[in-house]
């Protein structure tokens, strides 16, 4: 087993472990966190597998924002509060956003598969990787947008709702 | 690593992390030091010549002084969280381009491995205030959470306008894209940008809202004592010292300077902009949270978007 | 468009501080290198004075004992040996004690004294780390042989020919280095309006010549 072999297998268990974290510890914050363990572990592993723009932007996006966002709500959310307090009026107008990603995913993964094999060269270069995706992957690169676009749009909405009252 | 020996490598490594971290310690001697002036007084100028020893007698005082770790905090957020500030620290300087050839890491993704370590940076503030479980800390984290993900974004887009004149992703190829004009003057508006939005990251005043003094005690280190203390404190003028090292790099060109280039012009520079943060700080009083938020989401990322489609038009068409 | 100038005004201001206090700060004293001279009627440490030939003034007649309104002084008088006199009186002091502690350092000891023993001196460094230092006695009271100590100037009850003849030294001004600051830019004015609790040049003599009068 060469060296690059042992630091992939201990990020590939960090990883894990962080995974275990999610689902298993009982403090948001713990999970939060392990969920950051996973991200950054799958980063290395993406830059170790010659695509370091992808791991890079996987810490800044995931680990450096979404994470972020959650420690955010987990912050505001009055903790000692069970979860079950939760206003749930909304429920209608939830079904029908996971229903239109849910659609909307299955969209993108039904053209995805018919797609022919990834084509990012070795050293998985920046360059590359956008004129792909504005090439050859640039449907789904624009489904991904308008997904994003949806979810921005109904945020709103009910956020506007919550003030009206 | 690039081929070199590794004892030179880590000899390099070493000095480098050297002269970063006690650049840092004394910008604790010259941020005393300009505050007295700026307001009139001298400052501490007792402990050696011009008080020079004061930043060493100080971290010997907190060294000794009795660690206090009160009673509901999280022990083990509380425990690491000093530690994050330094690695994200560490890990920047690596990537800095100090000279053409004083560089230790020149990844093709430089830029983003940078943006990449200093949204991570922030985690240590927002777990320290998590983990004191007081509710000065809880405000103080709070405020770091949205102030450094807002903030974030602008900064990347003045950096992305950046990247698009020097065409390369790579620190060392950005600065030698500005070996004639430093994009301080081909790119004004990123560079204010980016001065604005830097502020913001490293938590100094006029927006320190996280560790804000008057109304916050001391924000999300209320509940650190001495040695653990120190490290935030380090760690924020540690920051101060990269954020002007990549100031530096981003828009003024690097160790180019007028006369013969060299690591000197970089440091110049740097020390420019760590006095400037002094600068600023001792003379501007403190924004408002909801002005701070208005002022990223409302001009900083709308200008950013602009100055990317100008640049990007003069690119195509100039 | 104003504030953005705002902005770059204030950083002007800050700037042209920081250099000028680089090359000379003019405000700050640096305590225990410099002192400032006090103030004529600055009110500190009790002394007792001798006589020119060394003996002590004081013949232990406890006025200043009776009026202190803090009992701050304590005195035991002794009866004054003739072949080897203390004091010029009949009595001397044989325990001369002083709280610093408990003294509110008015100054009426001072005008109670018959004798001329008690001044207030200029010694203001009283800070010591335990009570007991605070009483002093009579080792540390008492000026050495010699001596003249500082006197504060107790000028609205006190006359001129009570001292002696000798004529009462001015410290230098409390306020000389704001002074210097203000002529170096021409606007003593400010500083001089702030100094109300201070006589002025020739003011003194002026309020002794009218006392003399009356």
């Amino acid at each position: 087993m060469t060296l690059t072999a042992v630091i992939f297998t201990i990020f590939a268990l960090l990883g894990l472990w962080g995974a275990l974290v999610v689902l298993f510890a009982k403090r948001p914050v713990y999970n939060a966190l392990g969920l950051l363990l996973n991200f950054v572990s799958l980063a290395a592993m993406y830059i170790m597998l010659n695509a370091p723009f992808l791991g890079v932007i996987q810490i800044i996006v995931y680990s450096g924002a979404i994470v972020v966002f959650f420690l955010f709500v987990i912050m505001i959310l009055n903790l000692r509060d069970p979860l079950t307090d939760m206003d749930l009026s909304f429920k209608g107008l939830a079904a029908f956003i996971m229903m239109i990603a849910t659609l909307s995913l299955l969209g993108v993964y039904l053209y995805v598969i018919k797609l022919p094999s990834w084509k990012l060269g070795p050293e998985g270069s920046p360059a590359r990787l956008g004129e792909l995706l504005l090439t050859d992957y640039l449907i789904p690169f624009e489904l991904a947008s308008l997904l994003l676009l949806v979810a921005i749009v109904i945020a709103v909405v009910i956020g506007k709702k919550g003030e009206e009252q | 690593m690039s081929g070199q020996p590794l004892l030179i490598f880590a000899a390099k490594a070493v000095g480098i992390l050297a002269v970063v971290l006690t650049a840092a310690t004394y910008a604790t001697w010259a941020e005393r030091r300009v505050a007295a002036w700026i307001q009139d007084r001298i400052g501490p100028n007792k402990t050696g010549p011009f008080g020079l020893l004061q930043p060493i007698a100080d971290v010997l005082k907190l060294f000794f002084k009795e660690e206090i770790v009160p009673a509901p905090v999280d022990p083990v957020l509380h425990f690491i969280t000093p530690g994050i500030i330094m690695v994200g620290v560490i890990a920047a300087t690596a990537l800095i381009p100090f000279a053409e050839n004083l560089t230790l890491a020149d990844p093709p993704v430089g830029v983003l491995l940078l943006l990449g370590i200093s949204a991570l940076s922030g985690y240590s503030v927002i777990l320290a205030g998590m983990a004191s479980r007081t509710k000065y800390s809880l405000f103080g984290s709070l405020r770091a959470a949205a102030q450094v993900i807002s903030y974030e974004i602008p900064m990347a887009l003045a950096i992305a306008s950046v990247v698009l004149m020097a065409g390369s992703l790579s620190l060392v190829d950005i600065v030698k894209a500005q070996s004639h004009l430093p994009f301080a003057i081909t790119q004004p508006v990123a560079f204010i940008i980016y001065l604005i939005a830097v502020f913001a990251e490293t938590n100094r005043a006029p927006f320190d809202l996280p560790e804000a003094e008057s109304e916050l005690v001391g924000g999300y280190h209320t509940e650190y004592s001495s040695m653990r203390f120190a490290w935030f404190f380090a760690g924020e003028y540690a920051h101060v010292v990269i954020a002007s090292a990549l100031i530096t790099t981003f828009f003024l060109g690097g160790w180019y300077g007028p006369g013969p280039d060299g690591v000197w012009w970089f440091a110049i520079k740097t020390l420019f902009f760590v006095y400037f943060f002094l600068w600023v700080r001792w003379t501007y009083p403190r924004t408002r949270y909801d002005q701070l938020m208005k002022f990223a989401w409302k001009v900083l990322i709308p200008l950013g978007l602009l100055n990317i489609l100008i640049t990007a038009l003069i690119k195509i068409w100039g | 468009m104003k504030g953005i100038f705002a902005l770059f005004k204030g950083l002007w201001i800050t700037l042209k501080h920081n250099v000028k206090n680089v090359a000379h700060n003019t405000f700050t004293v640096q305590y225990p290198d410099e002192k400032r001279d006090l103030p004529p009627r600055a009110r500190w440490a009790l002394r007792l004075q001798r006589h020119e030939d060394g003996l002590e003034r004081c013949i232990a007649c406890q006025l200043c004992a009776a009026i202190c309104p803090s009992e701050a002084i304590y005195i035991e008088g002794g009866e004054n040996p003739l072949d080897n006199p203390v004091s010029k009186g009949e009595r001397y002091a044989a325990v001369w004690m002083w709280d610093a502690a408990r003294c509110i350092y008015c100054g009426f000891c001072v005008e109670a004294c018959p004798d001329e023993v008690i001044v207030m001196s200029d010694v203001y460094e009283l800070a010591t780390d335990s009570r007991e230092k605070l009483i002093w006695d009579k080792d540390r009271l008492f000026v050495p042989p010699g001596v003249q100590p500082r006197q504060a100037w107790l000028g609205y009850y006190r006359r001129a020919e009570d001292l002696d003849g000798k004529p009462l030294e001015f410290p230098a001004r409390l306020h000389e280095k704001e002074m210097e600051y203000a002529r170096a830019k021409e606007e003593p004015k400010k500083f001089e309006e702030k100094k109300e609790f201070m006589f002025l040049e020739g003011e003194y003599e002026e309020l002794i010549k009218k006392e003399n009068r009356t």
